[in-house]
C-alpha cells in the first residue's frame, strides 16, 4: 500500500499496531528457524563432510551453521553447559539475522496487497477492497531525477525497435546467460494489443537527456476465473529495467505506477509470472522441453547428451513423421473461430485458474500469424471441432556461438482433447512445429500436459515459473489445476 | 513522501554480489555435487575455508578427544586464524581450481546461466536439465572413452596406447566412432594420427563415416572424406553411409564425392 493511502486511524494506533505485527512476525520466523535447526539435528549426521554446510541457500546455510554449533556442543559429552548455551545463543542469533534479511528482502512486497509467504489461505477473495477513484493517487510516482515516464507506441517502428532492443539486451538478467529471449517486433504488437488494450499501460522510462529507453512494464486487460469467481484483471508482463539501472530500484516504481494506472480504470487484480519466488505463488510450474532438432540443441548446449548416449541414437529417437497423422487435423480458419472458442471455454471449466476469453479475444489469440502463433484443430465429418492445439513462437538468441545465432522455440499455448487422444494430438502438434523449422517445443507442466511429456519424449527443464495474483488471496494450486499461459 | 518511492529495497540484491562472492557460491555448489570425488584431506581443507568464509574465525570450543572427526574439522578451521572472509572465499575457489582446473568450464558447459538466473530473476529461460550421471563420475574412474566423450584431448594424449585404438566398448563402438559421433574433429585427427583405421567397423559394421552421415556432422564428414574414408562400405543392415545420411546437404556431399572418385578411377 502506498503510504499516502493510509487508513484514517491515529498515527499512534498505527505504529503500535505495526510494532506488534513486526514483533509477531519476528517471533514466528525465529520459531521456524529454531524448528528447522532442531529438525536438522535429527536428520543430519553429526560431523558430516563439507557438503552438509555447502548450501548456497542462505536459509539452509544458516540452519546448517546452527546445527554445526549444536552438534559440536552435543558431541562432547563433557562439554560444559556454558558452551551448549553458547550454541543455542548462536542458533537464535542466526535465526534473528535471517529474519532480518528476509524482511529486508521483501520490503517492497510487504507493502503490497499480496499474501505473506507461509500464510495459510482458505478463502478466495480480494486482499484489500476496491478503491474509489478519488482515493487513487492522480499523479505518476516519482522517478529518480534524470528519468521520465513515457508511453511506448508499439505500432511506431522506432518505439517498437527500442522496446525490442531493451528486452533483448536486458530482459534476462543474468549477464552470463547462454540464451536471451528474442521477442520479435510483431510478437510484441500481438501480445501487447489484444482487444481492450490501452496505450497508457505500455509504460516506459526514458533517460531525460539522451531519450534512451531504460525501463518498461506492461498490462493488458483480461478476465480470469479463480476457483468459482470471475475477476476483471490485467496481465502484467515485460517488466524490464536496463542493467545499468538495477541499483536504482526502478522496478518497484514501475510496479507501483502500472498499478496506479490500472486502478484508475477500476481494475484491482492482476496476474503475473516470474522465475523468482516472491510473496506468494499461487502455483509453481516447471518447463519441459521436446527436442525437434536435437543436434543443434546439443551444439548450442540447450540440451545435453548423456554420457553413454550417442548422437546417432539421439537423432533417431527424436525423429518425427513427415506429416501429421490424425484424420481431420488442420490449421484453424476464420470460420472455425466460434466453434473452437466454445470448445476451449467448455474445456477450461475443469481448472481452478483460467482465462475467460471473449469471442474477440479468442480470435486475437488463436488466429495463426506466421512466426508468432499457430493453431490447429481436428474437425470430424460433420464439421464439429473436437480438438485444438496451439503454440506461440519465441526465439532465443544464442550467445557466443560461432555457427548458431538463434534457437527457434515453440511454446505450448492452449490444448484441448475431447476425441483425439492426447498423444496423437500433441504428436501432430510437434510435427507441425518441426515443419516450420522449430528447434524445440516447450511446455509447462500445467493443464493436462504431464499426460504426454514422457511418452512424447519431453525432458524436464531447469527453470520453474511461479504464478502470482495481485490483491487476491486463494488456496494454492497444483500445476494441473492451472490453465493460464502468459507470454 | 515521494522520495520514499526510491528507497524501496527489492529483491535484486543478488545482482550486486561481487565477482569473488559469485564464484565462491558457484564453487560451493559445485563441491556439494563432488563430495564423493574429492578425497578426505581436500574436503577437510574446503570445509575449513568454507567455515572461515561464512562464519569468520573459529571461536567455538574445541571438541573432545573422542570426537575425532569433529576435532579434525575444528583443527582445520582453527588453523586458518584470522584469515578474512574474502581471502577464504578466494582460497576456496583456488582450491577447487587446483583440484579440477577446468571446473568452471564444465559449469558453463552444463548450462550455467539456466539455474542461477531462474532462481533470482524475473524472467525464466529454461533449458533442458543436465542428465544426473554427468556430474558424478569420479575423475580417477574415467576411461579413455570418457575422455573422448568429454572431448578431453589432453587426457587422451596422456593415456592412449596403440592397442586401445581397435578396442570396442560395451556398446560395440571404438574410440573413433565416439569421436565422430561427438563431431570432435581434434580427437578424430589425433586418433587417426596414432594409427586408428579410418574405416574401423563397430559391432554393427558401421564405419565412422556412417556415424558422421547419420548425425549430420558436416565437419566430420568433410574431414573423413579428406582422409579418403570408404563411401561404399555397408553396415549389418546393408546400408551405406549415403543410405543413413540425415539430411540433404550431407547426402549431396557424399554423392558428389562418390561421383568424383568413380570418375577419377575410370579415367
Amino acid at each position: 500500500m502506498p503510504k499516502d493511502n493510509a487508513p484514517t486511524a491515529s498515527p499512534d494506533e498505527n505504529s503500535e499496531h505495526e510494532l506488534k505485527r513486526k514483533t509477531k512476525e519476528l517471533a514466528n520466523a525465529s520459531a521456524q528457524m529454531l524448528a528447522s535447526a532442531v529438525a536438522g539435528l535429527k536428520i543430519k549426521e553429526p560431523g558430516s563432510t563439507a557438503n552438509a554446510d555447502n548450501k548456497a541457500n542462505e536459509n539452509e546455510s544458516a540452519s546448517a551453521a546452527a546445527v554445526e554449533q549444536s552438534t559440536l556442543a552435543k558431541n562432547g559429552g563433557n562439554i560444559s553447559s556454558d558452551s551448549s548455551k553458547q550454541a543455542l545463543l548462536q542458533a537464535v542469533n542466526d535465526a534473528v539475522n535471517l529474519t532480518r534479511q528476509q524482511s529486508k528482502k521483501f520490503t517492497f512486497w510487504s507493502t503490497q496487497p499480496v499474501p505473506k509467504l507461509n500464510e495459510l489461505v482458505t478463502t478466495n477473495e480480494c486482499i484489500e477492497p476496491n478503491k474509489e477513484i478519488g482515493e487513487i493517487r492522480s499523479e505518476p510516482y516519482t522517478l529518480p531525477s534524470g528519468f521520465l515516464w513515457v508511453t511506448i507506441d508499439v505500432n511506431d517502428p522506432n518505439d517498437n525497435k527500442e522496446l525490442y532492443t531493451l528486452l533483448n539486451e536486458n530482459y534476462v538478467e543474468d549477464d552470463d546467460a547462454m540464451f536471451r529471449f528474442d521477442y520479435q517486433p510483431d510478437f510484441l504488437k500481438w501480445s501487447l494489443q489484444p482487444p481492450g488494450w490501452k496505450r497508457d499501460w505500455h509504460v516506459g522510462v526514458r533517460v531525460e537527456k539522451s531519450g534512451k529507453l531504460v525501463g518498461f512494464i506492461s498490462a493488458i486487460p483480461s478476465k480470469l476465473r479463480s476457483y468459482d469467481k470471475v475477476l476483471k484483471v490485467v496481465d502484467i508482463n515485460f517488466l524490464c529495467v536496463h542493467k545499468k539501472l538495477r541499483s536504482k530500484r526502478v522496478a518497484p516504481v514501475l510496479i507501483r505506477e502500472i498499478t496506479r494506472r490500472v486502478n484508475l480504470t477500476g481494475i484491482f487484480q492482476a496476474a503475473y509470472t516470474a522465475g523468482v519466488v516472491l510473496p506468494t505463488p499461487v502455483s509453481t510450474c516447471r518447463y519441459w522441453h521436446r527436442s525437434l532438432n536435437p543436434k543443434k540443441l546439443v551444439d548450442v548446449r540447450f540440451s545435453h547428451l548423456a554420457r553413454n548416449m550417442t548422437m546417432q541414437r539421439t537423432v533417431k529417437l527424436y525423429k518425427l513423421p513427415d506429416q501429421p497423422k490424425t484424420k481431420g487435423y488442420r490449421r484453424i480458419t476464420s470460420k472455425d473461430m466460434d466453434k473452437a472458442h466454445k470448445l476451449l471455454e467448455e474445456y477450461l471449466k475443469r481448472f481452478s485458474l483460467c482465462p475467460v476469453f471473449t469471442k474477440e479475444e479468442f480470435r486475437h489469440w488463436f488466429t495463426p500469424k506466421e512466426g508468432i502463433v499457430d493453431c490447429f484443430v481436428v474437425a470430424d465429418e460433420k464439421g464439429n471441432i473436437t480438438d485444438l492445439t496451439s503454440y506461440y513462437c519465441l526465439p532465443s538468441s544464442v550467445m557466443h556461438h560461432a555457427v548458431h545465432k538463434t534457437v527457434r522455440a515453440a511454446y505450448s499455448f492452449y490444448n484441448v482433447s475431447t476425441k483425439t487422444p492426447w498423444l496423437d494430438l500433441m504428436n501432430d502438434a510437434l510435427i507441425s512445429a518441426r515443419n516450420v523449422q522449430m528447434d524445440v517445443y516447450n511446455a509447462l507442466d500445467l493443464m493436462e500436459n504431464k499426460k504426454f511429456f514422457v511418452p512424447l519424449k519431453f525432458g524436464a527443464g531447469d527453470g520453474n515459473l511461479q504464478y502470482y495474483l495481485y490483491n487476491w488471496r486463494c488456496p494454492a494450486m497444483q500445476p494441473e489445476d492451472i490453465a493460464l499461459i502468459l507470454m | 513522501m515521494y522520495d520514499s518511492d526510491l528507497e524501496i529495497c527489492d529483491d535484486e540484491e543478488e545482482h550486486h554480489q561481487l565477482e569473488h562472492e559469485k564464484l565462491f557460491s558457484v564453487a560451493t555448489e559445485h563441491v556439494m555435487h563432488r563430495a564423493n570425488v574429492y578425497d578426505a584431506r581436500d574436503l577437510l581443507e574446503l570445509y575449513a575455508l568454507y567455515k572461515q568464509a561464512t562464519s569468520g574465525a573459529c571461536h567455538v570450543p574445541r571438541p573432545s578427544m573422542l570426537q575425532m572427526k569433529a576435532r579434525s574439522k575444528w583443527q582445520a578451521w582453527h588453523e586458518l586464524g584470522d584469515m578474512s572472509s574474502e581471502d577464504a572465499q578466494r582460497a576456496y575457489v583456488d582450491k577447487v581450481k587446483k583440484l579440477e582446473p577446468n571446473w568452471l568450464d564444465n559449469k558453463r558447459n552444463n548450462g550455467g546461466g539456466g539455474n542461477s538466473s531462474s532462481l533470482t530473476g524475473w524472467v525464466v529461460h529454461s533449458i533442458e536439465s543436465v542428465p544426473k550421471e554427468e556430474t558424478n563420475k569420479p575423475e580417477h574412474l574415467k576411461t579413455l572413452f570418457d575422455h573422448v566423450k568429454e572431448n578431453n584431448l589432453d587426457r587422451l594424449r596422456e593415456e592412449l596406447k596403440p592397442a586401445d585404438l581397435t578396442q570396442l566398448d560395451e556398446q560395440g563402438m571404438a574410440l573413433l566412432h565416439w569421436a565422430t559421433d561427438r563431431n570432435a574433429i581434434g580427437i578424430i585427427e589425433f586418433l587417426v594420427e596414432q594409427g586408428a583405421n579410418v574405416d574401423q567397423r563397430d559391432a554393427e559394421q558401421q564405419t565412422p563415416l556412417h556415424y558422421a552421415a547419420s548425425c549430420g556432422h558436416v565437419e566430420a564428414v568433410h574431414y573423413l572424406l579428406s582422409l579418403n574414408a570408404n563411401l561404399e562400405l555397408r553396415d549389418a543392415d546393408g546400408q551405406t553411409c549415403i543410405d543413413v545420411a540425415d539430411d540433404v546437404e550431407i547426402c549431396g556431399m557424399l554423392q558428389a564425392e562418390l561421383q568424383l572418385r568413380n570418375n577419377s578411377s575410370s579415367n
